[in-house]
């Protein structure tokens, strides 16, 4: 006998009641009268040490149960249990283990599923949707950050002619479109867009010394088209930054910004080795062979500190840490050992 | 009919609202329909009996004319004696503790993770559960019937638009733009469609809560207020908040009982004075700092950032503080009231607190300060009745058998605001 209150499901009058389990059924008695049901047919919610228990009938009629312990017991003997997960609530070695299991789950996520589905999708994504995302971002740059370039058109065709000529015998470049821009703000540099341009600026034009050079800089960003990294890059940090904007929205904008850019870091770094071994197969049959890559990486990075320490416009150094192109001397001893 | 007043034969109190009386009526045919098939069915005049006292409390004049008839008045049941005493404040609990929660959290978390997602309909349920089974009223706990499977309906529908707007953003600001406007006739139905599955899944003593909002009502608060206030720079957000507020308490039921909440426009405005006058202030000094040139290449971001963190930490806060008061204050359920006594110091006290810990454990501290505030939240409720709180009576879901399934079936949508 476990003392209950009942309620008829019609008004909110308490009913002072006992509830026995006899066998299958559930009896209530009080002063209301008595009623009984088989414990098939009523549903069951098991309280903990603070909340109560219920059984509510068909009808909608619940008896309350202040004493769970008890109630939890009874229903033990009948053969009735709390079920996995509550049991596994009440225990904090569960709830310890699922921390960690959570934690490693999570960074399962972000280093091998999300690359992996981002790399299954990225070449699935139409070429018009990629290309009206690189019209768009051109038309950004071209508005904002760039000026045409100066370079004549005859220089022009001379690097597309070298750069076409990269293709070894059975071997197909990514579809791809050469561009020329001038970037003053942007410094030397070269990019790629998802949909196939590779827009070189006059500026690495000036850095680099022969033709070769700027055909090695291509290369590199050839190997992002091969790989589609531009949609992966978008794919992934979208949901980086939507599962970081969850998690971290409420505290600060700028601490989830930041922690978005420095686990994107990762991903972008896996990208230029990845690039950079695809140069590397296109320039090893070429006469100078990986040199003119690891000089223009070389050259590259000092010609970047140098107009970083003339700016010092990163607060703190934080540019530094979220470079997207780290680790040079990283990236040009694996060029060397390609080439050993 | 003169022997007994028609209130007695409905079985109601003397000052019952319109909806308590049609509730009542429905019950005493329910039962009289019961009872013809008994051992000792009622005598047919029963029926007329009952059709007569509706007809007579239906109508406002016929039943001023009942009401002036009733010399002396009827006798005082014992719990209408009571009304005329003090009303007597029935305090809110929350038991639940943040160990507990945790536990609950995590495990659920956990759950969700490894189904992707799927499982967090049912975790939601878990959470739900938790946090209406601790609390308290009278000895008697809430309860949530929310169906898991209604849940993860929902989630879906929210999903998908999250992806299209995602989508629409990325594809430029007119089809974004367009993706908001076309969203806009939606969510006031979705809104709706949320009350109406919240308050129908929350029951205390076995009777439910409903909803009866309708989407012209949403379109108007939300929507209508909402572009009124954009328009008028903020000046008009004080109707546009008393507006959502009202329409979700005065569309609120509990049995047949229904929730009114009389705080009105002046005293929405009484609150939001100091904030809008801070937020002013806080413009005008950035604004001169801008002014001001030179060093504010550094000193701009800045003043932006304290500004947004007063409204954060302070503004919004004092808002919620002073509105939940206010509201409460103001709720009429029957002839019970509500009593509310947030303090707008002890609140920053308890926010405070749970930001540095959650920044401390990185967010593991969630499930405590979520406990923390439920338990601050109901410590400062307390329901004033002059009578037990046993005279509620089901409304529409009393044949909860028959109707239920319908009612569930349709709102098998539930979408967390």
């Amino acid at each position: 006998m476990i003392a209950a209150d009942y309620f008829d499901g019609r008004s909110s009058r308490r009913h002072a009641a006992r509830l026995e389990l006899r066998g299958d059924t559930v009896m209530v008695e009080g002063e209301f009268g008595s009623r009984s049901a088989a414990l098939a047919a009523v549903e069951i919610c098991t309280g903990t040490d603070r909340t109560p228990s219920t059984i509510r009938f068909a009808d909608g009629a619940i008896c309350e149960i202040r004493d769970s312990a008890a109630w939890t017991a009874e229903l033990a003997g009948a053969g009735i249990g709390v079920g996995a997960v509550a049991s596994a609530e009440r225990h904090w070695h569960w709830a310890l283990a699922a921390l960690a299991g959570a934690v490693l789950i999570v960074a399962a996520i972000y280093a091998y599923a999300l690359p992996w589905i981002a790399r299954q999708l990225a070449p699935a994504i139409p070429q018009a949707a990629t290309q009206a995302i690189s019209d768009a971002v051109l038309q950004g740059l071209d508005a904002r950050l760039l000026a045409p370039s100066k370079t004549s058109p005859q220089r022009q065709q001379e690097i597309a002619a070298r750069v076409a000529a990269l293709a070894g015998p059975g071997d197909r470049l990514p579809p791809h479109r050469l561009l020329f821009r001038a970037g003053p703000t942007l410094g030397a540099n070269a990019f790629a867009l998802p949909g196939g341009d590779v827009v070189v600026l006059d500026e690495l034009l000036a850095l680099a010394r022969r033709d070769e050079d700027v055909v090695a800089v291509v290369a590199h960003e050839l190997g992002h088209l091969r790989h589609h990294h531009g949609m992966r890059q978008l794919l992934q940090s979208a949901v980086v930054s939507f599962v970081v904007g969850v998690y971290l929205g409420d505290v600060s904008t700028v601490v989830a910004g930041l922690t978005t850019l420095l686990l994107e870091s990762r991903y972008s770094r896996e990208f230029e080795l990845e690039a950079d071994a695809y140069a590397g197969r296109l320039l090893l049959p070429t006469p100078a062979s990986l040199e003119p890559l690891i000089d223009m990486l070389l050259r590259l990075d000092a010609a970047h500190a140098k107009s970083r320490a003339a700016d010092r416009g990163g607060l703190f150094g934080v540019g530094d840490l979220l470079s997207s192109h780290p680790d040079t001397a990283g990236r040009v001893s694996a060029l060397r050992a390609m080439k050993r | 009919m003169n022997a007994t007043s028609c209130y007695e034969t409905l079985g109601v109190v003397r000052d019952a609202t319109p909806e308590a009386i049609a509730a009542a009526y429905q019950r005493c045919l329910g039962e009289l329909r019961a009872s013809l098939n008994g051992p000792n069915p009622p005598p047919p005049e029963r029926l007329d009996a009952l059709r007569a006292a509706y007809q007579t409390l239906g109508n406002p004049a016929s039943r001023q004319a009942h009401d002036a008839a009733l010399s002396p008045p009827t006798p005082l049941s014992p719990a209408r004696a009571a009304d005329a005493g003090e009303r007597k404040p029935y305090p809110f609990a929350f038991t639940g503790s943040g160990g507990e929660y945790f536990r609950i959290w995590i495990v659920n978390l956990f759950l969700s993770l490894i189904t992707l997602g799927i499982y967090s309909a049912w975790a939601k349920v878990r959470r739900e559960v938790f946090f209406h089974r601790n609390l308290v009223l009278d000895n008697a706990a809430f309860s949530y019937h929310g169906n898991p499977i209604a849940i993860l309906k929902g989630r879906a529908i929210a999903v998908l638009l999250l992806i299209a707007l995602t989508a629409a953003q990325n594809a430029g600001p007119l089809a974004y733009g367009l993706a908001v406007l076309a969203l806009l006739p939606v969510a006031p139905w979705l809104i709706v469609r949320a009350f109406r599955f919240r308050a129908h899944n929350t029951s205390y003593r076995g009777l439910r809560f409903s909803f009866h909002g309708s989407y012209r009502q949403a379109l108007t608060a939300f929507v209508g207020y909402g572009l009124l206030s954009a328009i008028s720079f903020g000046l008009l957000f004080p109707l546009f908040y008393r507006q959502q507020r009202t329409f979700v308490l005065n569309n609120l039921r509990y049995g047949g009982a229904q929730f009114h909440c009389t705080a009105s426009n002046r005293q929405f405005y009484g609150i939001f004075l100091k904030p809008l006058g801070l937020a002013l202030i806080g413009m005008f000094a950035i604004g001169l700092l801008a002014a001001a040139g030179g060093a504010s290449a550094l000193l701009l971001p800045l003043a932006f950032g304290v500004g947004t963190m007063t409204l954060m930490l302070f503004l919004l806060p004092y808002i919620r503080v002073r509105t939940t008061n206010l509201v409460w204050n103001h709720v009429t359920l029957d002839r019970m009231g509500f009593s509310s006594t947030m303090a707008v110091f002890a609140y920053f006290g308890l926010l405070a607190g749970n930001l540095v810990l959650l920044l401390l454990t990185l967010g593991l501290y969630w499930p405590w300060a979520q406990v923390r505030l439920a338990r601050y939240r109901a410590s400062c409720m307390s329901l004033l009745s002059a009578e037990p709180l046993d005279s509620f009576v089901a409304g529409e879901s009393a044949n909860a058998a028959a109707i239920g399934d319908e009612i569930s079936e349709l709102m098998d949508i539930d979408i967390a605001l």
